[in-house]
């Protein structure tokens, strides 16, 4: 088969058995790939029942026709499974960037789908037409670092791709993150505590099978102009240049301060920019086959770490208090190392120090700890509670809903959209994002609104609508493609178009926008059954902290200041020339 | 004598150059199938692309026992006759680099053919990590230079 492998591998935990079954080629077609076959996987196996600890909650991962070739963009992976977050728990779909998908492929396989719960701590090995549960006693307390290193050195490989979960999955904290090559995670779903309930420490995927091109020429030629395009364009090369702290300050303002009880002008976006690319940066890191290389590496003293987004550093920085970018990078670290999600802890803890600021918990609740603003030390703490599950470690590990619902408090606090934790951006700063949160809080994403003055951009109203409905339906384009959503879109580098002919010179079938497009609304319909329609017409109003309290420190505030400012400055100069 | 430049500290990892590799000389997509190979050390942050330095007095032509390995006269680059290679590994053990692959399918060796003199992986790397440097500009010296940014790995400046 060309572009696609057309094999799905099916795996059971409960009796260690593996099977391989055919994609039929009619499905191949229809829904593309990426999460296009999860959602199609997901509807034709519903499991029996679901429940946060159910062993046979299944958890599906998919690549797409472009997955593992010089396509552009085509190394991220799209994982679906039940959110052991929510309750009860609900169909969601993460992607993840990185390596680790386009190795599935040489593997030999589209879609993985991981069923049951082994008995005792295991790795799979998948590759060379095998697949080999291995013992993972000896790996279960350590770290992420230490997983991959240990797996790849001691036995797999240094070519072996390893996905893994740390201290956190193993011990079911909610919002535990699965880990590829150390900077890459699949997360703000919980897909490291479903590894963790399945006794799984991680993934390895390697393989020698070729992605077989239809027109390797015409695909070649294709990719060259569509690399030609990424690198010329203004806003790619600025990513390029600052990964993703690009966005900061230029998105017009609105990240949450202290669990959003204030908003971040552009002003102070910038400085905390400025402040990591000038102090933190060290290099840079890539997702497979990209021309852009958004990822970061940092250096805090002799340490060098790779997955430093600007979402995790305002998590753990403005959003909990802290402001001294060395603490935050700190904090991120050890989340990284332990496998927790750096933006939905840093939600529980904005939300715990909300709650004591407010007195809304006190000692009685959670022990002898004080949670004030901007308190770093007691941030470790709570990790190491967490972690051991001591005195309330327990509770806390079950996310800032989860613990707002545990002690019957705060719960009008909590940020969330749909049950999950909101990314750093304030809600109150666009209309658009504001309304994306509010449609599809299952897919977790601190982008959907348009750029100001985008040439796709529509005004008004409707225009509002128009432009939420055109950001889900690219959101959804690039998932099924398993391509980068910020190339796809938010910099709208690669349209509907571009893929289709890249689809069809690698599969030899005529893949037109078209097509696309009823893939799209095919995985719209398909997921609009998985989480109930009613949720879906309904949507899920954000929480009232959103709609009583006025934001302190607001971006029109700031809007009116600089108007006023430039009057007086645009007024004395006029007068001058008069 | 000419040869793709290596500068480790600018490679992100992102195997670009390997896909490049596969398609244009095989027509499919492995890293497996690549003549360049990206080493990778993630836990610190180090990603180092090994490809034939195509040396002047290269160690694989003096020890391959079936003279498959030899110099292409239009390019300066040292490839294996597949005619002649019979996967005995000479080539690998001698190489300083590492650099010779053993094809998946043929089990022969295989290395940069610098692409009859316009190697794609220096056209698709977008960092600057890879460079075809032509003839006299590419000295013993710079070469010496590079080989001890293998081990112990680079921590020098690479902003």
């Amino acid at each position: 088969m060309k572009g696609w492998t057309g094999r799905r591998l099916c795996v059971d935990l409960n009796s260690y058995k593996f099977w391989v079954e055919e994609i039929p080629k009619d499905n191949l077609e229809r829904f593309v790939g990426g999460r296009g076959f999860n959602a199609k996987f997901f509807v034709e196996n519903p499991p029996p029942s679901v429940s946060v600890f159910s062993p046979e909650s299944p958890i599906a991962f998919s690549v797409a026709p472009l997955s593992g070739t010089l396509a552009p963009c085509s190394g991220w992976t799209s994982i679906s499974a039940y959110s052991p977050l929510l309750d009860p728990p609900r169909y969601v779909h993460a992607s993840m960037p990185g390596h680790w998908g386009p190795y599935l492929k040489f593997a030999g396989f589209d879609q993985l789908i991981l069923l049951g719960k082994s008995e005792n701590p295991i790795y799979i090995a998948i590759g060379d037409n095998k697949v080999r549960f291995e013992d993972a006693r000896q790996l279960w307390g350590k770290d992420v670092l230490e997983t991959t290193v240990s797996i790849q050195d001691q036995k797999e490989g240094r070519n072996a791709e390893v996905l893994c979960i740390g201290p956190a999955g193993e011990n079911l904290v909610r919002f535990a993150n699965v880990t590829n090559r150390l900077s890459w995670a699949g997360d703000h779903v919980g897909l490291g505590f479903i590894f963790g309930s399945k006794n799984l420490k991680a993934l390895v995927v390697r393989g020698e099978k070729p992605v077989i091109l239809d027109q390797p020429d015409r695909f070649l030629q294709l990719c060259h102009s569509l690399r030609e395009r990424i690198l010329h364009d203004r806003n790619a090369s600025l990513l390029r240049e600052e990964g993703p702290f690009f966005f900061l300050g230029r998105n017009g303002g609105g990240l949450g301060i202290k669990n959003y009880t204030q908003s971040s002008y552009p002003n102070q976006e910038e400085r905390w920019r400025i402040e990591y690319l000038n102090k933190y940066l060290y290099g840079r890191e890539g997702c497979f086959s990209c021309p852009i290389h958004c990822g970061r590496i940092s250096q805090v003293n002799d340490n060098y770490f790779g997955g430093v987004h600007f979402e995790s550093t305002w998590s753990l920085g403005p959003r909990i208090g802290i402001f001294d970018m060395e603490r935050t990078l700190r904090l991120v670290r050890t989340c990284q190392l332990e496998g927790l999600d750096p933006s939905s802890f840093g939600s529980l803890v904005s939300w715990l120090m909300d709650c004591c600021d407010q007195g809304i918990l006190s000692t009685r609740d959670i022990g002898s700890a004080s949670y004030q603003w901007g308190d770093p030390e007691a941030t470790f703490q709570l990790i190491e509670r967490i972690l051991d599950g001591k005195e309330t470690g327990e509770i806390f590990r079950q996310g800032s809903s989860g613990v707002a619902k545990a002690f019957g408090k705060g719960l009008e606090l909590v940020p969330h959209s749909g049950g999950l934790d909101l990314p750093a951006r304030d809600p109150r700063s666009s209309t658009e994002y504001a309304l994306s949160r509010a449609l599809f809080p299952d897919v977790w994403d601190y982008l959907q609104s348009l750029p100001e003055r985008h040439p796709t951009a529509s005004s008004g109203r409707n225009g509002i609508v128009e432009n939420v409905s055109l950001l889900q339906k690219l959101r959804i384009l690039a998932d099924m493609n398993s391509m980068c959503p910020l190339v796809v879109v938010r910099l709208q580098l690669v349209s509907e178009s571009d893929i289709g002919q890249l689809i069809s010179a690698a599969t030899g079938i005529v893949q037109d926008s078209q097509k696309m497009e009823a893939a799209i609304y095919r995985t719209i319909q398909i997921e609009s059954t998985l989480l109930g329609m009613e949720q879906r017409q309904n949507g899920d109003p954000l929480p009232l902290r959103f709609f009583g309290n006025p934001v302190e420190g607001s971006l029109l505030e700031e809007q009116i200041k600089v108007y006023n400012t430039r009057m007086e400055s645009d007024g004395s100069s006029k007068q001058r020339e008069c | 004598m000419n040869a793709i430049s290596i500068l480790p500290d600018l490679c992100t990892g992102c195997q670009s150059c390997e896909m490049v590799c596969s398609l244009s000389h095989e027509g499919v997509s492995n890293p497996e199938y690549s003549r360049i190979q990206v080493k990778k050390w993630p836990e610190i942050a180090v990603y180092i692309p090994i490809v034939c330095q195509h040396c002047e007095e290269a160690p694989c032509i003096i020890t391959c026992p079936t003279g498959a390995r030899k110099r292409v006269a239009k390019t300066g680059a040292v490839i294996t006759d597949a005619k002649w290679c019979v996967g005995c590994k000479s080539c690998i053990y001698a190489c300083p680099y590492e650099a010779p692959m053993i094809h998946p399918e043929r089990k022969k060796t295989m290395t940069c053919d610098l692409c009859d003199g316009k190697p794609l992986c220096t056209e698709i790397c977008t960092v600057g990590a890879l460079s075809y440097t032509l003839d006299g500009k590419f000295s013993i010296e710079r070469k010496m230079a590079f080989a001890p940014k293998i081990v112990p790995f680079p921590r020098s400046s690479r902003r």
